[in-house]
């Protein structure tokens, strides 16, 4: 059986706050295959950022991570912060949402390309300036030598991202965690960064983790999607299954409330409701507050993630698109 | 705040308005506000002596009006001067030059007691909720404070009106003595929609009010934007940069392009049969949410330029895949190659124009 590049066990990662501890990641468990790329979709707050986070060893202190996260046949929870730090950056890294906060506005983008390199690499000063320039000139920005020398501020919004992803597979990563990569850009600019993820990943065989709330860009790029609600997987399955026959009601009702632009439709669908504070989530699932389906059994008790079909998984009772799971 | 049969009828009515290719689907056909050649320019100091030394075009000669009742929706990139033009025509940043005409006065001429009795008829709602609201407080004392300037009602009738407009944007009683902070991004964004119905105004000028929220709070927003709108008889001005929004909510689209309106339409028209290199673009660069969807995309190169330093002739040249010498060199001028549809663009030239009824005579 081939093993997975990454694999999360029932990754749990709470904070203590005052009012009382918050699960912001619930025994979250699945995998990542090389090559691949999945999606991770869910609204803000369902604890997609803060898996990838934990993933990373990035969990600032008073957050606790618990589970197994294996990578590469090592259990990076067990690793020491030095160990860490040599797979961080060089074996999985990271492309962040906001690329003016996530540059160091002191240093050139040339200096930030070269950090890494000089780290992971133990590449020489002029080796890695020349790399930084290659790699500049690989995410399609325009006259790389001279941009290499400037600062992140004198370059637009999309060329920030691109400097990014340049940062993010200078060491040749085996995977490749993009937190909304393309959520601050413009239509036409996200196109392009996102052509340009495409193109990379075929060229230096990257796996790729696909952080977004939109949905549209999971179509479009992943080939297998994770839906996590209120910090739980609620749905995982391959891309085409999910949209064509979403098993769990908030899939569903994600889907069907985005406005469609090859349709014409009279009202949007609506879920109901919000996504409960985690400090006062509802009893049974998580999901019962807001959905339309749900019963006294909902209530009750959570439902397992089950599979309604091969590579299919569903937390629902009562799954669209199939027969009713006993549990 | 749920739809009530009346309210369902009209809508369907208007559908089949539109079917039947009836150019104005849901207004009633008279204009309300008539923006021409507006422009904003803000001055860049440089220098010692911080004299200017140049201008960033914000809005650079922008023309089009919106007929009473329809929903106008302005889309474009970041930098394209959307947000700029609704804050001139609310008159909350003063205009360089051209004409708002509102029920054909002119706004910027206004004189004080105009411009109050002007701010009760059109409102804005803003991109961000909570940036928007007095933090320090209460939503009750926030209304309290409108309706009692604008001598709405006074005593018990300012109550009687708060519990009103809470329960037309769906929220509950409880929720009046509670300030900001405590409300959901959603919510809140509903006490935005609130404050605006306040006044009673007859035309709403919506921000990008949807971008910051989730997709399920989303379709919430826009679905009692639609209410209201049906309720009300509300005329709305439409400013977002997400397109299948913006294709959802207007009648009429205009698409615009470093401060410059590249193209004006119905939506349908718009999104069937886009005229504009522009447009088309940006229609293709959307990804839909469908994964059996293959389309071929025209992927734009390169960034939008700097608005202080726009390029000659058509502002779109430096990326545009059909660009010909004479975009290079003259600025298009707004043509009409089909009935009501208006591009600003040399490939379709003034005399190829559509030789139909001019635009007046059709309501």
């Amino acid at each position: 059986m081939q093993t997975h590049l990454l694999e999360l066990k029932d990754l749990t990662t709470e904070f203590s706050t005052p009012d009382g501890v918050v699960r912001a990641v619930d025994q979250v468990s699945f995998y990542i295959d090389q090559k691949e790329t999945v999606g991770v979709v869910g609204e803000s707050g369902c604890g997609k950022s803060v898996t990838s986070l934990s993933i990373m060893g990035l969990v600032a202190h008073p957050g606790k991570v618990k589970g197994e996260i294996r990578f590469d046949g090592k259990d990076l929870t067990k690793l020491s912060e030095r160990e860490m730090r040599r797979i961080r950056g060089n074996e999985i890294s990271m492309i962040f949402q906001e690329p003016m906060t996530s540059l160091n506005p002191v240093y050139t983008i040339g200096n930030q390309l070269c950090e890494p390199l000089r780290l992971h690499q133990g590449m020489s000063r002029k080796q890695a300036w020349q790399t930084a320039v290659e790699y500049l000139a690989l995410v399609g920005i325009s006259s790389p030598e001279k941009r290499v020398a400037e600062y992140p501020h004198q370059l637009s919004g999309g060329m920030q991202q691109r400097a990014m992803i340049a940062m993010a597979l200078t060491c040749n990563p085996k995977l490749l965690i993009a937190d909304e990569p393309t959520t601050a850009l413009d239509v036409t600019i996200q196109a392009q960064i996102l052509e340009l993820m495409k193109d990379l990943k075929e060229q230096l065989s990257t796996s790729i983790m696909m952080i977004t709330h939109d949905l549209a860009v999971v179509a479009e790029m992943c080939q297998r999607v994770i839906v996590m609600y209120a910090g739980r997987v609620v749905e995982t399955a391959p891309v085409r299954q999910i949209f064509r026959e979403p098993g769990h009601p908030y899939t569903e009702g994600l889907i069907r409330s985005i406005p469609k632009l090859h349709e014409k439709e009279q009202r949007l669908y609506e879920i109901k409701g919000v996504v409960p504070n985690p400090l006062n989530a509802p009893k049974g699932c998580k999901f019962n507050n807001r959905c339309e389906f749900a019963t006294d059994r909902c209530r009750e008790a959570e439902p397992a993630l089950l599979e309604v079909a091969p590579g299919h998984e569903v937390r629902c009772f009562y799954p669209r698109h199939g027969k009713e799971v006993a549990q | 705040m749920n739809p009530d049969g009346e309210m369902m009828k009209t809508d369907q009515q208007s559908r089949t308005d539109q079917q039947t290719n009836d150019p104005t689907p849901k207004a009633t056909g008279e204009t309300i506000m008539k923006v021409s050649h507006l422009k904003k320019y803000y001055p860049i100091k440089g220098g010692v002596l911080s004299r200017v030394v140049g201008h960033v075009k914000a809005v650079d000669d922008v023309s089009f009006d919106i007929k009473e009742g329809e929903t106008l929706g302005l889309v474009g990139e970041s930098g394209c001067g959307k947000t700029t033009t609704g804050k001139t025509i609310m008159r909350l940043v003063s205009h360089t030059d051209g004409e708002v005409l509102f029920r054909g006065k002119n706004i910027f001429a206004l004189s004080k007691s105009e411009m109050k009795a002007y701010r009760k008829e059109v409102q804005i709602i803003f991109q961000d909720p909570y940036g928007s609201l007095n933090p320090r407080q209460t939503v009750g004392d926030m209304l309290t404070e409108i309706i009692t300037y604008h001598q709405l009602a006074s005593g018990e009738g300012v109550q009687q009106r708060i519990r009103q407009l809470m329960e037309m944007v769906g929220l509950s009683d409880y929720h009046i003595g509670r300030y900001p902070h405590e409300f959901s991004g959603g919510q809140r964004q509903r006490i935005g929609i609130a404050r605006a119905l306040c006044l009673n105004p007859r035309m709403i000028i919506c921000d990008e009010p949807v971008s910051a929220l989730d997709v399920s709070i989303q379709s919430q927003i826009l679905n009692l934007l639609k209410d209201l709108q049906a309720e009300l008889g509300l005329t709305y001005l439409f400013i977002a940069h997400d397109l299948s929004v913006v294709k959802h909510i207007s009648d009429r689209v205009g698409v615009m392009y470093l401060g410059r309106l590249a193209e004006l339409s119905e939506t349908d028209r718009l999104f069937e049969n886009p005229l504009h290199p522009y447009t088309q673009a940006l229609l293709s660069a959307i990804p839909v949410a469908d994964p059996d969807h293959t389309a071929v995309k025209a992927v734009l190169k390169g960034d939008v330029p700097s608005p202080s330093n726009p390029p000659k002739g058509c502002v779109f040249h430096t990326r545009c895949p059909q660009c010909m010498p004479i975009c290079s060199q003259e600025i298009p001028v707004m043509t009409e190659p089909e009935p009501n549809h208006y591009v600003a663009c040399h490939l379709y030239p003034a005399e190829q124009q559509h030789r139909g009824k001019p635009e007046e005579n059709q309501h």
